[in-house]
């Protein structure tokens, strides 16, 4: 079985393209073979982000049911080890893309013959990539120091939470429980969902712990992009505290990519940044990120 | 936000393993006092001012604890009597105690000792437990467990024992606690002292007298020198240091006395600056 990385964020524009373009590219030049997937439907654009036309083939031929396999809409790109699959490119928005398909798209991220799947995720907390981006081994949420991306990263996260939490609900029976706590004015005292967890095991230790256990794979990797100065460097460990003290879940802080006007000048060029650039210190810093991400318990242990 | 109080574990607030050293704790308490400053955009939307601040009195209050060897000894042995966090049993820090191996080489030469280093590893707790009874409270005993009776507590390290067996001295009936010692209490003092805003040094004189501290004591603990105390402690300003250092020798000498620092510093600042 292979490993997804989903790159999520909620705002526009914060780079979720470039970060799953640059972190495919810098696994296939550690030896891996990678798919990625552009799952910003309606509005992607990381096939500019690679530098390649749209394939004829993509996504909306196997959610419309043209084609049966998703490898019959991936392309092999240049760059070997590469493959690629392309969003839609009509006027089919994320939004359209009915349960069924969903189902069955999720079911075939997990087929595809390369060890590691990369799924760019649109902006925005819509359902549908509420549920990709918990279909990930890895959840990555990019954020730049920006209050407006940092409160929308914020929001993508507990929309996140509190969809993995209905997951759980019907399950163990605590879904007026979960509704009451979603009530901002609840009062229980609760006003985040440590809280609620946390109540939940007071009242019936049981449905906790099992509450507990559900909940303990929805883990969060912080990725800072466009980083100016050391107090913004900071902001990620800042962030991955309020992640624990507000969610009660672990988060890591994976790292951080510098801002650099080198960026826009090759996607100007539409020639990816790891290849146009490949021994600049943005680079260095998507290896170290790429590094991390494939092995996350070494990540856990640095404080 | 964290619930009731007593759920709050401080190891949890400020993000440290158990076992954490006290550079970590260090590093940690710097990294939670600057996220949970005011400021801080990474709160933004997450949690209030008034959250912001309460996180943060909690914060300080956890370092406070984890902060100071002694206190974080006291500590973990209250989380371990109250039998919530197992893992900390690992965490009796001190710094010599973490420098000790987790096992112990066999020496050949002593017999019996190649045995113990054998059950040692056999057993999933680095050494041997020692079972021992706790003092006796008030409350009433829990009722016996199948696992064995529940009145004794069950310690791994036997230096930690050591040290628990080494009763805390109980006080006398009338007598109180500063920390440097004991002394008789007399009720018309404490009220004079806790009603005291302005302390001068003849003041701060009759305390010391009255916890029964010898100057020489006092200079000892306090690092400061016995002329400085003297001069000090009879409003002698113009043998005394510059303000900076003033200040500081008032701080040690309030944190001795069992004093409000802040009451004895600005009062007396306040005097040595007119003078």
């Amino acid at each position: 079985m292979n490993t997804i990385w989903a790159i999520g964020g909620g705002k526009g524009g914060i780079g979720k393209s470039f970060i799953s373009s640059s972190l495919a590219i810098c696994l296939t030049r550690m030896g891996k073979s990678v798919t990625l997937i552009d799952l910003d439907l309606g509005s992607g654009n990381l096939h500019t982000c690679l530098g390649i036309k749209i394939p004829n083939q993509t996504l909306s031929d196997f959610v419309s049911g043209r084609t049966h396999s998703l490898a019959d809409v991936t392309t092999a790109t240049e760059i070997p080890g590469l493959n690629f699959i392309s969003g839609f490119n009509d006027a089919l928005n994320i939004a359209d893309l009915n349960r069924d398909a969903k189902n069955r798209l999720i079911h075939g991220l997990r087929s595809l013959p390369t060890p590691y799947v990369i799924l760019d995720l649109g902006a925005g907390t819509s359902e549908n990539t509420l549920d990709f981006f918990l279909a990930a081994d890895q959840k990555v949420v990019a954020v730049t120091p920006e209050p407006t991306s940092i409160e929308n990263a914020y929001r993508f996260m507990k929309a996140s939470y509190y969809r993995k939490l209905r997951e759980a609900e019907s399950e163990l029976g605590i879904q007026s429980l979960i509704e009451a706590a979603m009530d901002s004015r609840n009062n229980l005292g609760i006003k985040s969902p440590a809280d609620l967890v946390r109540y939940i095991h007071q009242t019936n230790p049981e449905a906790g712990l099992r509450l507990s256990n559900k909940i303990s794979d929805f883990s969060i990797q912080l990725l800072l992009n466009q980083v100016r100065t050391r107090q913004d460097i900071e902001l990620g460990h800042s962030m991955k505290s309020v992640c624990k003290k507000y969610f009660g879940i672990e988060a890591s802080y994976l790292g951080y990519i510098d801002h650099d006007n080198a960026v826009w000048q090759s996607l100007r060029k539409r020639r990816p940044m790891v290849i146009e650039y490949p021994y600049s210190s943005i680079v260095g810093q998507f290896l170290q990120i790429s590094k991390n991400l494939l092995n996350p318990a070494a990540l856990r242990a640095v404080i | 936000m964290f619930g009731s109080k007593d759920g709050v574990n401080y190891y949890e607030v400020l993000e440290v393993p158990p076992d954490a050293v006290p550079a970590e704790i260090q590093r940690a308490y710097q990294r939670a006092k600057a996220t949970y400053s005011q400021d801080n955009p990474a709160l933004y939307s997450m949690f209030s001012r008034e959250e912001a601040r309460d996180l943060l009195k909690l914060v300080d209050e956890a370092y406070s604890v984890l902060g100071n060897n002694q206190l974080r000894r006291a500590y973990d042995e209250s989380l371990q009597k109250n039998g919530a966090q197992p893992f900390a049993q690992r965490s009796t820090v001190s710094a010599d105690h973490q420098a000790l191996p987790d096992f112990v080489v066999p020496d050949p030469s002593i017999p019996g000792s190649i045995e113990m280093a054998a059950a040692q590893i056999h057993s999933p707790p680095p050494s041997t437990p020692v079972v021992i009874p706790t003092a006796p409270v008030s409350t009433p005993a829990p009722p016996p467990s199948e696992f064995g009776p529940r009145e004794t507590v069950i310690v791994t390290t036997s230096e930690f024992t050591v040290r628990k067996r080494e009763a805390p001295p109980t006080l006398k009936q009338g007598m109180a606690k500063c920390p440097m010692g004991t002394y008789p209490v007399d009720g018309a003092m404490e009220q004079e002292i806790a009603a005291k805003d302005e302390f001068d040094g003849p003041f701060l004189k009759k305390i010391r007298t009255y916890k029964q501290v010898p100057l020489e004591k006092l200079s000892e603990s306090s690092r400061i020198g016995k002329t400085y105390l003297i001069a000090l402690e009879s409003n002698d300003f113009k043998n005394l240091p510059a303000p900076v250092f003033l200040r500081g020798f008032l701080v040690q000498i309030a944190r001795q006395l069992g004093l409000d620092e802040n009451k004895v510093v600005t009062s007396y600042m306040k005097l040595a600056k007119k003078s």
